[in-house]
């Protein structure tokens, strides 16, 4: 786990439903993660959601909900970097993941967690669902240095790119 | 419009099942759509009834007692729709903002706090007991849980948005916390006691093994200090009340 990204990024993770109990009861303890950054329009914009995440957090862990732009400018080097040492970055989509190193944020691990069913999506474990375009940005991220892995919690076996691929055509 | 008390009774009775037809596409959405469907028959017709069940069956997903909060609040905010107050897509964004948040607070409080202590206040009844303890811990993990969805389905409905306003006044945080230290007094202290009373020498092998391999896995999962002060003060008293029995 100690595989870091942009400076202090525990862990890059896609997971459709952003903070729930596998992020906070399994994750952060196994990261020992200090912080959470929520890079999400939707979430950023509902005051709701924000109030509602802050509610389930421990008081120990900080929380900074932001919209994608702005979590790409603080998270690309150069940029102000993440609130806390260690902090675990939470994104709705793969195309956020894809936006977010394309615009320089060091990424040497990708986790994806809960992707929803969606048409023309299908199915390569029992929490994630990618559709055929997703699967090939996944690539071109692993072409370019990315472990990508599929892993809903730590002590879980991650299901690297091959076996997606696999599971995917299966 | 306000939905009756009947439609809002029968709602709630139907959120018991909200795990029935559980499938890893949309989660409870199917248990969500069919428990608000009695509030849904007397706010829509025709056409627009099943659109509104349609609304539903997107994904959903939370903690099954937490879920009762949304879905009170769900029903308020479907009185606002169908009076034309509030715009359709409210009610989704209302369910998919408060899903998780709801799900990670009523796993830390139910599944990881309230059961394991219930469970282990019920084993300490056991030598009393006897298999009656099983109905100790159905009994009391079962007036907190009903007691709670009540709770939340009601407040929920009653308050909408403000639910989260409610929750965080609640004081989980801390329950959770409470409990967790309770559970781990409890644990102790039943570790201890059959330790002690263990007659054969295997028996204590094995229970004394079984403490020593937690001791070694549980700083593994960054189990916080007051849980260990806790498990040894229940190991203390669990030790100190066979000393009594003796004297």
């Amino acid at each position: 786990m100690s595989k870091t990204g942009a400076p202090g990024l525990a862990l890059v993770r896609v997971d459709n439903r952003l903070v729930h109990g596998q992020v906070l009861e399994a994750w952060l303890p196994a990261l020992d993660a200090q912080g959470i950054l929520v890079a999400d329009d939707e979430a950023a914009g509902n005051m709701l959601a924000r109030s509602a995440m802050a509610l389930a957090i421990p008081p120990r862990v900080s929380l900074l909900v932001l919209r994608l732009q702005a979590a790409a400018d603080l998270l690309r080097p150069g940029g102000r970097g993440p609130p806390a040492a260690r902090t675990l970055l939470l994104l709705r989509e793969v195309r956020d993941a894809v936006s977010l190193h394309a615009q320089g944020v060091l990424m040497p691990r990708l986790n994806l967690g809960n992707v929803h069913f969606a048409p023309g999506r299908r199915q390569v474990s029992t929490a994630v669902f990618l559709d055929p375009s997703e699967l090939q940005e996944l690539e071109k991220l692993a072409a370019t240095g990315t472990t990508v892995e599929v892993r809903a919690v730590p002590n879980e076996t991650p299901l690297g790119l091959d076996a997606i691929k696999a599971k995917f055509r299966a | 419009m306000k939905v009756s008390r009947l439609a809002l009774a029968r709602v709630f009775f139907r959120s018991l099942f909200l795990q029935a037809a559980w499938n890893p596409r949309g989660m409870q959405n199917v248990g969500f759509a069919d428990a608000i469907s009695p509030a849904l028959d007397e706010l829509y017709q025709g056409p627009a009834r099943a659109a509104a069940s349609t609304r539903h069956l997107e994904f959903f997903n939370c903690h099954p007692y937490f879920a009762a909060a949304i879905l009170g609040g769900a029903v308020r905010l479907e009185e606002r729709v169908a009076t034309g107050e509030a715009a359709m897509d409210s009610v989704s964004a209302f369910k998919r903002a408060l899903g998780p948040p709801f799900a990670a607070l009523g796993d830390g409080f139910f599944w990881l706090a309230l059961r394991p202590a219930a469970a282990l206040a019920a084993a300490l009844t056991a030598p009393l007991l006897g298999p009656g303890c099983v109905l100790v811990f159905l009994g009391l993990y079962n007036s907190v849980h009903l007691a709670a969805r009540l709770w939340l389905f009601s407040t929920g409905y009653q308050r909408g948005e403000g639910i989260v306003d409610s929750v965080g006044r609640a004081h989980l945080a801390s329950g959770t916390g409470l409990l967790k230290v309770c559970g781990a007094v409890l644990a102790g202290a039943i570790a201890a006691r059959t330790a002690l009373f263990a007659g054969a020498p295997l028996q204590m092998l094995l229970t004394g093994s079984t403490i020593v391999v937690a001791a070694v896995f549980l700083p593994r999962l960054k189990t916080i200090w007051a849980v260990y002060i806790a498990l040894g003060l229940g190991l203390a008293l669990g030790g100190g009340v066979f000393q009594l029995a003796q004297a």
